[in-house]
């Protein structure tokens, strides 16, 4: 068991390593393409001379050979001061992506402040689609064939079928500029003022929730049909067990089990790459702040996001992998 | 300033969901009639464009301001977008400054100093003495020596990006060795010489319009022991009527007054408020709303979004609250004689004439974003003439087929021709204005296709790369310039003259060199007259590679509690000339 | 693109439920699999809801394709800018279309764009040749990407299996939007030509998506190259690549239509969201593009946003029923 999970942590550092060295390779190399500096990205505002342009180079390191300046990237993360001025340095502690010169602020700041607006996307939607899908996915297996498992099933492919760039905007038209239930959305922290946190994240919320339930919702009906028709429950059901019994202690227990995981991956795959929400929305989550580095072409941000993203969703599998072997011991063979 | 400082906050708004757009009832023009002092005028739709809106001496209130982005930067020698340029009037003197910026005249007063300062005959040197008793929020005392270092900071060029420190650079006469003070090194007096209260700047060249360079905040001071190099935004020290309480990169700035500014001492501010507070609101659309409920007094960065824009336009109750000023500010498309068949001026008037001009105005807004321009010099800018327009695209704007097929003819492309247009992304707006110019230019034969980059990179190195234009084969490019100051040089030198193109970074996209143009605008030790204006105007037109569409106007709304508003044409695009305003409630 | 899960802007229906173990009772001979073939037919024409899905996708072809001739019967072009004079359906004052519905009149039948007055239904015409366009070719390198390099995997197994599933276990745990968003902005820094946005979206799309298919090809071959018929085949003396194309390949022809029909709308909606982002075509009408528009006119101007959704909407919910119908038909595990 050690072994597996020492494997899969190994596994985990690998994918790291080779997100980081893609992300940061394509930034770096595609300047070269264009004949330009990568300095554009730092401060790509004053209009360069080419001693300008040099300077500026010698400054940020890109005078140095492209994998020295990865490793300093990389060394940066575990906390170093950088010079951020000329006599001055800035102390960066862990974890510290470096320094945004566009937004004069350190990246570790910046994704310190949208990590809680993405998370309290993420949790709350991860809430109510998993509540919602396994619902309806129940609802229907029950009942094959009838009514309520066409209704829900039909609902669900529609629901896979709306993008959240529409769904999102008509969720504000009916809610605050039509109903005005809410108001325009505008993120407070949880802390400082729950209600304007709860206005700004429950239609992101449901926008959310409303894609990610339907697809829930298919894969638990599915699952659960194909438990019900296990000799176990059969056998359960001949024993005259109550119905309710079977279906919540047996059928509904095995095809959990594969859902949970997908849901732990899910919400690890989530996080930083809420994009369309946040931009639906306007709230300043790490999608938001990806996005926006990306048109500002913010190489520090870019390379700080990509990087928890990749976090996320590795820690994500890593644990379910892990669960999983706890579970279901063959796995870890 | 450089429109891309307007055009960037733009273009990350484009994400986010809101956009300039404008659509306007018909009031007049950018020419306005220049008032005398500053004008006064109670309420009403474009009071403060001319005039001040309740006048008043009543003091208190905190301001609450609103933008979608934060500044470039709150370092004065290293911020460029023009409301930034506007903001900096609240904390950041300099030795001479704007008094009136209302109108399409503004005129400049002694700020710092006690008058405007002597030069010699040929303009090459000048000398200001600095006022007595003069203190920074922190009650030190504001020093001549700390101008010169402010000076010198802008030639540490890898420190003091952003900002338009080339406008000193190049005309100060420093040892081109000279690489800023901070390996301890200073100007010579051959530069920039202080002696007690009175410093001197000596100039390579001769340079009539030298108090308009003083009037950027650039130049406003900054003690040496103070300075922080390339963090100094973070923290900047205040030499004007507020100082910064706190500040929140991307999030918020507040400001507090400044108990050692003496209003004695300044005759330019009359501050009221007793404090400004400016959010980053990333939510235009709440922006919006909250301008409309009056929780919040007025948005700096840009103009109106369309929805509110939209309801102003309808409701005479909102409207009377609202200002459309136009600045010296240019929209204008760049035609690149280094890419065939442009390189023919029969080709280049062919896609003169058959633009459509009054399409491409309607897709920025209308006439509240503007008016058509039918040459380059915008009001405000000596030459202007609305009635001057060497190639009409029709008589209502829309193209002239006929006379662009004539040109087409004399071209030796009868048939017409294929090139590309050059715009940055993402931007719904810039794409409408592609469909239009593809769709006006097809009717005459010409073939044009897409060429696109993203906005931060689009003036840099896309367009501002004299060999990216020839390689890529950028016939016809976007562009935008708002006047640095109302002078043709504060106005045309970066974006004409043939000096200034270098490869990447110049913003003489089209590569014009024009002997006229250049020795109008070499000729530094003349002062700008509306002859000389007039006739750059006319040679530059000529050249057939400066497609002027309109000349901008901005559509602002201020809370109706404000007092002693007016609009900043000078400097911020007619954002509202804060440092002066007041609130009627006192809260 | 599709990621290690769900993304925001699509969902792997693709892979959801999809059985990628084959298991005794997958049918697949020769002779087996064409009456395979044959019942599957049978049941798909039973499938009203399916059948209705392919008829709207037919629909959308055949508007994607004759795009120019509609255009012209229709006496319209994208580009054209109706915002001028007395007659036009743009108001001048505040730049948005007349009435309450989007400006629509004889001339303009779904109304016109704000501030310029394009026509939009001319311009989801055009939108429609984008979607189909970008989702069909990123589809396609998927599946080539997908199926050869599953085969291989599958059929020689050893080394080339384990480098081949380890690429594309790190694709999968990729974060590739972000990584998307990033190599899209890259690469139109480095070429401003509109055609290499077309080949980057493609790229994004497709190759982010092939360890889908290729998980599937590659199990059902390993189970495949262990069965009678195929060492009948070689024992006659087939070599490896015959055997591959001629014996097993014709037996994927249920999993990479089932695929096919399911990933093209995944790409559509990629290639709308990267578009409502900016990062989609440009010079060439999309649906996406057309609603990150409409945002901004979202409380004035409320029409111009439900049609570009709905054309996307029922051009992937269409896929979407066609697909589902597709995989129950040929899933011989299946009660309908």
């Amino acid at each position: 068991m050690i072994r597996f999970i020492l494997g899969r942590f190994a596994g985990m550092i690998l994918v790291l390593f080779i997100v980081s060295v893609v992300t940061f390779g394509i930034f770096q190399i595609g300047p070269i393409f264009a004949n330009a500096s990568p300095v554009f990205y730092y401060i790509g505002k004053a209009p360069a001379t080419p001693q300008l342009v040099a300077a500026l180079e010698h400054r940020y390191g890109f005078d140095q050979p492209i994998p020295v300046q990865y490793f300093n990237f990389i060394g940066g993360i575990f906390g170093k001061s950088i010079t951020d001025g000329v006599s001055q340095t800035v102390q960066c502690p862990f974890p510290c992506f470096g320094y945004s010169f566009r937004q004069n602020e350190l990246v570790s700041v910046l994704i310190g402040r949208a990590i809680p607006v993405s998370v309290s996307i993420i949790v709350g939607a991860a809430v109510l689609w998993l509540v919602g899908g396994v619902a309806v996915g129940t609802a229907s297996a029950l009942r094959p064939g009838t009514f309520i498992d066409r209704a829900g099933m039909t609902g669900a492919l529609a629901a896979v079928s709306l993008p959240i760039f529409f769904t999102g905007p008509v969720l504000l038209l009916i809610f605050v500029y039509g109903l005005g239930w809410l108001p325009t959305i505008q993120y407070a922290s949880l802390l400082d003022d729950p209600l304007r946190w709860l206005q700004s994240v429950i239609l992101p919320w449901i926008a959310l929730a409303f894609l990610f339930a339907a697809l829930y919702a298919r894969l638990t009906r599915s699952n659960m049909l194909e438990t019900m028709g296990e000799d176990y429950i059969r056998t359960a059901r001949a024993k005259g067990l109550d119905r309710r019994t079977v279906i919540v202690k047996h059928g509904l227990r095995a095809a959990l089990t594969p859902i949970v995981t997908i849901f732990g991956i899910d919400v690890g795959t989530l996080i930083g790459t809420t994009v369309i929400t946040e931009s639906v929305f306007n709230l300043r989550g790490l999608g938001y702040l990806s996005i926006q580095a990306v048109t500002q072409q913010d190489l520090p941000i870019i390379l700080g996001v990509t990087i928890v993203a990749a976090l996320g969703l590795v820690i994500a599998n890593f644990v379910v992998d892990v669960l999983y072997a706890f579970i279901d011991p063959r796995v870890a063979v | 300033m450089r429109f891309k400082r307007k055009a960037l906050g733009l273009a990350s708004v484009a994400v986010t969901g809101a956009l300039l757009l404008a659509g306007c009832s018909g009031t007049g023009s950018g020419t306005t009639t220049p008032s005398g002092g500053s004008g006064s005028a109670s309420a009403g739709f474009d009071a403060a464009v001319n005039g001040v809106v309740n006048p008043s001496t009543k003091t208190g209130g905190t301001l609450k301001l609103l933008s979608a982005n934060d500044c470039d930067s709150w370092d004065p020698a290293r911020t460029y977008y023009g409301w930034c340029l506007n903001m900096q009037r609240v904390m950041s003197r300099t030795l001479v400054n704007y008094s009136k910026v209302n109108g399409t005249e503004f005129t400049l007063a002694p700020d710092l100093a006690t008058d405007m300062g002597t030069h010699n005959a040929d303009y090459t040197q000048w000398k200001y003495t600095l006022q007595d008793g003069l203190k920074y929020s922190d009650g030190e005392t504001i020093k001549a020596e700390d101008i010169k270092y402010a000076i010198e900071r802008m030639y540490a060029q890898d420190v003091i990006t952003g900002g338009p420190t080339f406008y000193f650079t190049e005309i100060i006469d420093a040892p081109s060795s000279y690489k800023g003070p901070y390996d301890g090194k200073s100007l010579p007096d051959s530069a920039v010489a202080v002696s007690g209260n009175t410093i001197t700047f000596n100039l390579k060249k001769p340079f009539a319009d030298f108090n308009y360079l003083l009037a950027l905040p650039t130049s406003a001071p900054v003690p040496e022991d103070k300075d922080t190099g390339a963090t100094y935004t973070r923290n900047p020290v205040s030499s004007g009527p507020f100082q910064i309480e706190n500040y929140t990169p991307q999030k918020s700035i507040t400001f507090t007054r400044n108990k050692n500014w003496d209003q004695a001492s300044d005759k330019i501010r009359k501050p009221l408020a007793d404090g400004i507070d400016l959010t980053i609101n990333s939510n235009t659309e709440d922006i919006d709303n909250q301008l409309e409920a009056g929780s919040a007094d007025a948005r700096m960065e840009t103009a109106v979004g369309p929805a509110f824009r939209a309801k102003i336009y309808s409701d005479n109750d909102l409207k009377k609250n609202a200002d459309d000023p136009g600045g010296p500010t240019t929209r204008y498309y760049s035609i690149a004689s280094s890419v065939p068949p442009l390189d023919n001026v029969h080709c280049r008037r062919a896609v003169f004439y058959a633009i459509n001009k009054a399409s491409a105005l309607q897709i920025a807004g209308g006439s509240a974003a503007g008016q058509v321009a039918g040459s380059a010099t915008p009001p405000g800018i000596p030459g202007y003439d609305p009635s001057y327009n060497p190639y009409p695209s029709g008589s209502d704007n829309t193209g002239d087929v006929a006379k662009a097929k004539e040109e087409l003819a004399a071209c030796g492309q009868p048939d017409g021709f294929s090139t590309k247009f050059a715009y940055s992304t993402p931007d719904a707006t810039n794409g409408k204005a592609f469909a239009n110019v593809r769709d006006s230019l097809a009717k005459a034969g010409i073939k044009v296709t897409a060429a696109t980059t993203s906005a931060e990179n689009y003036y840099s190195t896309f367009i501002g790369s004299p060999s990216n234009v020839k390689k890529q084969g950028l016939g016809i490019m976007m562009a935008g310039w708002g006047a640095d100051f109302p002078t043709l040089y504060g106005f045309y030198q970066n974006i004409v003259n043939g000096a200034t193109i270098r490869d990447p970074g110049t913003s003489n996209y089209a590569s014009i060199n024009d002997s006229t143009v250049n020795k109008i605008l070499d000729d530094t030790g003349t002062p700008t007259t509306t002859e000389l204006g007039t006739q750059l105007n006319k040679a530059l037109m000529a050249t057939a590679q400066f497609l002027p569409m309109r000349w901008d106007k901005t559509l602002w709304y201020r809370n109706s509690r404000l007092t002693n508003v007016t609009a900043n044409n000078a400097l911020g695009f007619g954002a509202y000339d804060v440092v002066n305003v007041g609130t009627s409630d006192g809260k | 693109m599709s990621i290690g899960g769900p993304t925001e802007f699509e969902a792997v229906t693709a892979a959801d439920g999809m059985n990628t173990d084959p298991s005794g009772d997958d049918a697949p001979a020769d002779i087996q699999g064409r009456s395979l073939a044959s019942i599957a037919w049978r049941r798909l024409r039973r499938d009203k809801v399916a059948l209705a899905g392919g008829v709207v996708i037919v629909l959308f072809v055949l508007v994607a394709v004759f795009a120019d001739l509609i255009a012209a019967v229709y006496g319209q072009n994208p580009d054209r800018q109706n915002n001028l004079g007395p007659t036009s359906p743009i108001n001048d004052v505040t730049g948005l279309p007349n009435g309450a519905f989007g400006g629509i009149s004889p001339e303009h039948i779904l109304g016109v764009i704000p501030l310029s007055g394009q026509d939009l239904f001319i311009n989801l015409v055009y939108g429609a040749r984008t979607s189909l366009s970008v989702a069909i070719t990123a589809t396609a390198l998927s599946l080539v990407l997908g199926v050869s390099l599953g085969l291989i995997a599958g059929y020689f197994r050893g080394w080339a299996d384990t480098v081949i599933s380890r690429t594309m276990d790190v694709l999968l745990s990729f974060p590739t939007l972000l990584f998307s968003i990033a190599l899209i902005a890259v690469v139109s820094y480095i070429n401003s030509d509109p055609a290499i946005r077309f080949y980057i979206l493609v790229f994004v799309l497709g190759f982010f998506a092939f360890p889908y298919i290729g998980r599937i090809v590659r199990g059902q071959v390993l189970s495949l190259r262990e069965k009678e018929f195929v060492e009948a085949a070689r024992s006659l003396g087939a070599g490896n690549i015959r055997i591959m194309f001629r014996e097993i390949a014709p037996n994927l022809f249920g999993p990479i239509l089932v695929y096919t029909t399911l990933s093209i709308p995944n790409n559509m909606l990629g290639e709308a969201g990267l578009s409502f982002l900016g990062l989609g075509l440009v010079g060439t009408p999309s649906w996406g593009q057309l609603l990150s528009d409409a945002n901004q006119y979202l409380q004035v101007d409320p029409f111009y946003l439900f049609l570009p959704g709905l054309a996307i909407f029922i051009a992937v919910l269409a896929f979407n029923l066609f697909g589902d119908g597709l995989r129950d038909a040929l899933d011989p595990k299946s009660t309908r």
